[in-house]
């Protein structure tokens, strides 16, 4: 590696901070530390969600909580049984589901950006929010009718289902000629998305029914973890785990992508066919998230943003931060929106935009050279 | 019908054809370049050179006709075959920032890249090879968008012989550098075909580097090519005038002795230049 000295000082004439700033050389050696960071931050936060509501329950007794309940300690039990409910039945499935929701996220995120070579490419890019968002409305409609799917009620299977057809039919329309160039998959994402969206506002206004359940549903859009219990993890929870390592396998191609569609064919990617599949594996990680927590915003745009500034470009390493990343992310930001205003609870979605959207402006203050996000 | 047999050509271009929409129409054009041969691809703006590049690169599909590498049919190869014998060095290519030369150079692996793994010793070794040839090895930890345009053109250079190919295609490789840096590409270029058994085609705006630097010429003009062979062959007045509109004048290089084509201005120029 070339000492400081002995590298050039890179100055562009007409814009001075273009590349002076920049940082020529990246250490090789950060993984190394970067990943036992996140992990650790990663693990306070988890145990710092399950301590914290109107029943605190520290460190130590959850682990104590846990050894008896698995089994592997036999002392006394010193602790309210309320407790050991709250503990199994209430905070961790509430912070798995935040984990999930984060990773899953900030995974797909990173998938588009990745793809499109767009930094402001987010997981509802083209189209899954507003189809989500018609789908739960309209589950709305159904308003008394309960649907229990394996833990899911009609608004989550809805948004999900909504949320995948709408990127089916994005991708259909933007086909053109046996290609579909990342134009007209983003315009006609943008179209198809307005269309839902007025139609979603239709719904709002001509429906009596909805007007009563208006502040649920709107609750619902802003994200908010709406978890019961273990069914729905037990489901989500290996499609997650699963998807998230699958992305994982197309490190290489969308480092590939860095090189344009035409260059990344050029060095051996089947280019259609792997933008279907790295889309496919977007939406269902997107709608895996949607169904656990309704239409979180931020998550999947900022995550992958720190993270490539933190650990570099290379999606070898990307992805896997990025899941990290957008875990502890989610998992502090449901945490406060737990106790911000307790013991009313606040949709999520408020909280990773209040923090998300500044911190974003911030990196945007931080790196005025083009293409620097 | 792929094989290594030396003596089936690396590239066989034959009878082939491309219209984009209803305008301009290129070919039929055939073209066949030996193992180990190095040819420039020559013409002005719109000639057509850059649509046999991309129909040789197989990022256009020829209408009629067909292209050969080594005996396959390219439209008979995966993208992942096909770049295992065939790599391009893009021009003027944007990467997104961040990612580092030694990064770069790795995405050459990618046709060799099993689905999980990330890069293997094999990978490794090909791609400190690349560096080491390209003079690009001092750069490798460097961001690749901190390089010059020069140093930019050999890390994509690396990137592409880190394929491994049997034939490589450069599109103008010496666009936008200044003269020493162009005849640095294109000592470059000379010194890994004099090293390695590998076929190169080039576009080149310029044609005095291709007098210089390549022992066969091809000159496209209007979707066809109309000339081929040595510099004494291409770069005569009377194969230039009808291409060039009458605007060159052809010298000879003082010391290389090749033709040397410099500009022929126009009539109204010269006078506005003697009236200045």
């Amino acid at each position: 590696m070339p000492s400081p000295a002995r590298v050039p000082r890179l100055r562009v004439k007409g814009c001075p901070d273009a590349v002076a700033g920049t940082r020529l050389t990246r250490p090789v050696n950060r993984p190394a530390v970067i990943f036992p960071l996140l992990l650790a931050v990663l693990l306070v936060s988890i145990t710092v969600g399950v301590a914290v509501g109107p029943t605190p329950l520290p460190p130590g007794r959850q682990l104590a909580i846990l050894a008896h309940q698995l089994g592997l300690w036999h002392g006394a039990v010193t602790w309210p049984s309320d407790q050991a409910v709250i503990l199994l039945q209430v905070r961790i499935p509430r912070v798995a589901a935040g984990v999930l929701v984060g990773a899953a996220l900030a995974t797909a995120g990173t998938l588009l950006q990745g793809l499109l070579r767009n930094p402001l490419a987010d997981p509802y890019l083209i189209g899954v929010s507003s189809g989500a968002g018609l789908g739960a409305t309209v589950a709305a409609l159904f308003g008394p009718i309960v649907i229990n799917l394996a833990g899911f009620g009609l608004t989550s299977l809805l948004a999900f289902t909504g949320g995948l057809l709408t990127v089916l039919l994005v991708y259909r329309l933007a086909w053109v000629g046996g290609t579909v160039p990342v134009t007209t998959l983003l315009l006609a994402g943008f179209a198809v998305s307005a269309i839902m969206g007025a139609a979603t506002t239709l719904l709002y206004t001509v429906s009596g029914q909805l007007t009563t359940r208006i502040r649920d549903l709107f609750a619902w859009l802003a994200g908010g973890i709406s978890v019961v219990g273990w069914t729905q993890l037990a489901l989500v929870g290996p499609i997650v785990l699963l998807t998230l390592a699958v992305a994982w396998m197309f490190a290489r191609t969308l480092n590939a992508f860095a090189l344009g569609e035409e260059g990344a064919a050029y060095v051996g990617v089947h280019v259609q066919r792997q933008k279907i599949a790295i889309i496919a594996v977007s939406t269902l990680l997107t709608g895996c998230a949607v169904t656990l927590s309704g239409l979180v915003g931020f998550v999947g745009l900022v995550a992958p943003h720190a993270m490539r500034l933190l650990i570099g470009p290379n999606h070898r390493t990307l992805l896997p931060a990025a899941a990290l990343g957008g875990a502890s992310f989610l998992v502090l930001a449901d945490l406060g929106a737990r106790v911000a205003l307790a013991p009313i609870e606040l949709p999520v979605g408020i909280v990773t935009a209040l923090l998300g959207g500044p911190f974003f402006l911030y990196l945007l203050q931080r790196n005025k050279r083009p293409h620097a996000l | 019908m792929r094989s290594d047999d030396p003596d089936l050509p690396a590239l066989d271009v034959s009878g082939v054809a491309y219209r984009y929409g209803a305008g301009f129409q290129f070919g039929p054009v055939s073209l066949r370049l030996q193992r180990d041969e190095m040819t420039a691809l020559l013409g002005p703006n719109g000639s057509g050179k850059s649509t046999l590049f991309r129909l040789v690169a197989g990022a256009l599909a020829p209408e009629r006709g067909t292209i050969c590498l080594a005996g396959t049919p390219v439209t008979a190869l995966s993208p992942r075959r096909r770049a295992r014998q065939l790599a391009v060095v893009p021009q003027a290519i944007s990467i997104p920032p961040g990612y580092t030369v030694r990064e770069v150079v790795a995405f050459g692996r990618t046709a060799y890249a099993p689905m999980l793994a990330g890069l293997t010793a094999t990978d490794r070794r090909t791609i400190d090879r690349a560096l080491t040839l390209t003079d690009t090895d001092r750069l490798a930890d460097r961001q690749f968008g901190t390089l010059s345009g020069g140093e930019r053109q050999r890390g994509l250079l690396a990137m592409a012989l880190a394929q491994e190919p049997q034939l490589l295609l450069l599109d103008e490789p010496t666009a936008h550098l200044d003269i020493h840096y162009q005849v640095d590409m294109l000592d470059l270029l000379h010194r890994l075909h004099a090293a390695g058994e590998i076929t190169v085609l080039v576009t080149l705006h310029d044609l005095n580097l291709a007098a210089l630097y390549f022992p066969r010429l091809v000159l496209m003009a209007g979707g066809q090519i109309v000339a081929e062979g040595d510099a004494e062959a291409v770069l005569r007045p009377a194969v230039l005038d009808p291409v060039f509109a009458g605007r060159v004048r052809v010298l000879r290089h003082p010391t290389h002795n090749v033709p040397m084509v410099v500009p022929e201005p126009g009539a109204r120029s010269r006078d506005q230049r003697f009236t200045a």
